[in-house]
């Protein structure tokens, strides 16, 4: 992990600002009903967070929890806690969503339950953003 | 009620009475005298039980609220300043109006009727109740939809929405809509609802621009809102 660590993390913060500044604009076009654009922000941002979660996050989770060389304390644990559960919520539901959405052609009947899974995985995947930033720094600032 | 309650029911209202008077105007000429009575009122029953469940009303009934509406509408245009004392539930009891007419044209004379006489005729009304801007020739279509957009927003009805043009098709959104609360009825979920009078409402601006018919008009709802697409002929 050592020195290599930092960059690529720094990298993948700022790819997780730019995703999530990608599904605040699908938002924004979801709220004005332009369904076309909505898609061309969320299924990208979704793709995109499905990668970096399973090739980067999930694989140096195990590290940070129980490696005796984890600089993260007690602080930065329980931010990871936050993260982790929050973050698998948001993927879970925005996958289950993308898939359904792409098979299936949205009509009013579908809706009502999809809008509070949409605004569940927003809920969580600002949650997500917001403790992923502050764990971040928790691993820089070794708390 | 506020202020601006009142002013938005009322707003509403003469929007939607324009569409009314539009389809009762063709619906004389094609279906003859007394369409309300004979064919949209057993019809705006279904709406009515699926909007105001609580209202139970029967077809005399039904009668009598039109009748009462109407001319409580028709009073306040004759003379202007007149407070027209409506409520929400009147606005709603309109909308069961317009669904029962466009019901009755569905059935009876079938998708083409409403496109090429109804949406033409709300054009001839609307312009004595939308601001002028957005009637008038010397501002193009973008900017005329985006105003009516505006008004939509300004006067409370919607809260976000969308106008797109792309090629010959315009799309216009209209989210979080006061009148939404319905969308959640069998009539919705049943897809016995057509048009977003909204979506006529743009529709009708646009032939009003354009001096032409347009070849198909199309509407999606969703549970706060309306997407309706709206595609011009081609040169």
């Amino acid at each position: 992990m050592g020195m290599a660590f930092y960059p690529i993390s720094t990298i993948v913060l700022i790819v997780e600002i730019g995703i999530f500044a990608a599904v605040l604009l699908g938002v924004k076009y979801a709220k004005q009903l332009d369904i076309e654009m909505h898609h061309m922000f969320v299924y990208p941002a979704v793709f995109l967070q499905a990668i970096i979660t399973f090739f980067w996050m999930f694989p140096n989770a195990a590290f940070y929890v129980s490696d005796p060389e984890s600089p993260v304390k007690d602080i930065g644990l329980f931010i990871l806690a936050i993260h982790r559960i929050s973050g698998l919520i948001a993927l879970l539901l925005a996958l289950y969503l993308v898939v359904f959405f792409l098979f299936k052609r949205w009509e009013n009947s579908n809706l009502k339950l999809n809008r509070k899974l949409m605004l569940a995985t927003y809920y969580s995947w600002m949650t997500a953003f917001i403790s992923g930033f502050l764990f971040y720094f928790s691993i820089l600032f070794e708390i | 009620m506020s202020q601006r309650k009142i002013q938005q029911t009322e707003d509403a209202i003469f929007l939607y009475f324009g569409i009314l008077e539009a389809y009762k105007t063709v619906g004389e000429e094609l279906l003859g005298e007394g369409v309300v009575h004979k064919q949209v009122i057993p019809r705006m029953g279904y709406y009515i039980e699926s909007f105001l469940p609580e209202l139970q009303m029967d077809n005399s009934d039904l009668k009598q609220m039109v009748d009462t509406l109407w001319n409580k509408i028709d009073r306040a245009i004759e003379n202007p300043g007149t407070e027209l004392q409506m409520e929400m539930e009147d606005a709603w009891k309109l909308r069961a109006v317009i669904f029962g007419f466009e019901n009755a044209f569905l059935e009876i004379l079938g998708d083409q009727a409403i496109k090429e006489y109804v949406f033409n005729k709300i054009t001839d009304y609307l312009v004595h109740y939308l601001p002028p801007e957005i009637t008038s020739q010397n501002v193009d279509l973008n900017q005329k939809l985006e105003m009516y957009l505006d008004y939509l927003k300004t006067n409370g009805f919607i809260k976000a929405g969308k106008v797109k043009i792309k090629q010959n098709q315009v799309e216009f959104s209209a989210n979080h809509c006061a009148f939404a609360k319905i969308h959640d009825s069998p009539a919705y979920r049943d897809g016995k609802t057509r048009y977003c009078p909204w979506g006529m409402i743009a529709n009708s601006i646009l032939v009003h621009h354009n001096k032409a018919p347009i070849e198909s008009t199309s509407t999606r709802f969703t549970t706060r809102g309306s997407i309706t697409y709206l595609k011009m002929l081609e040169d």
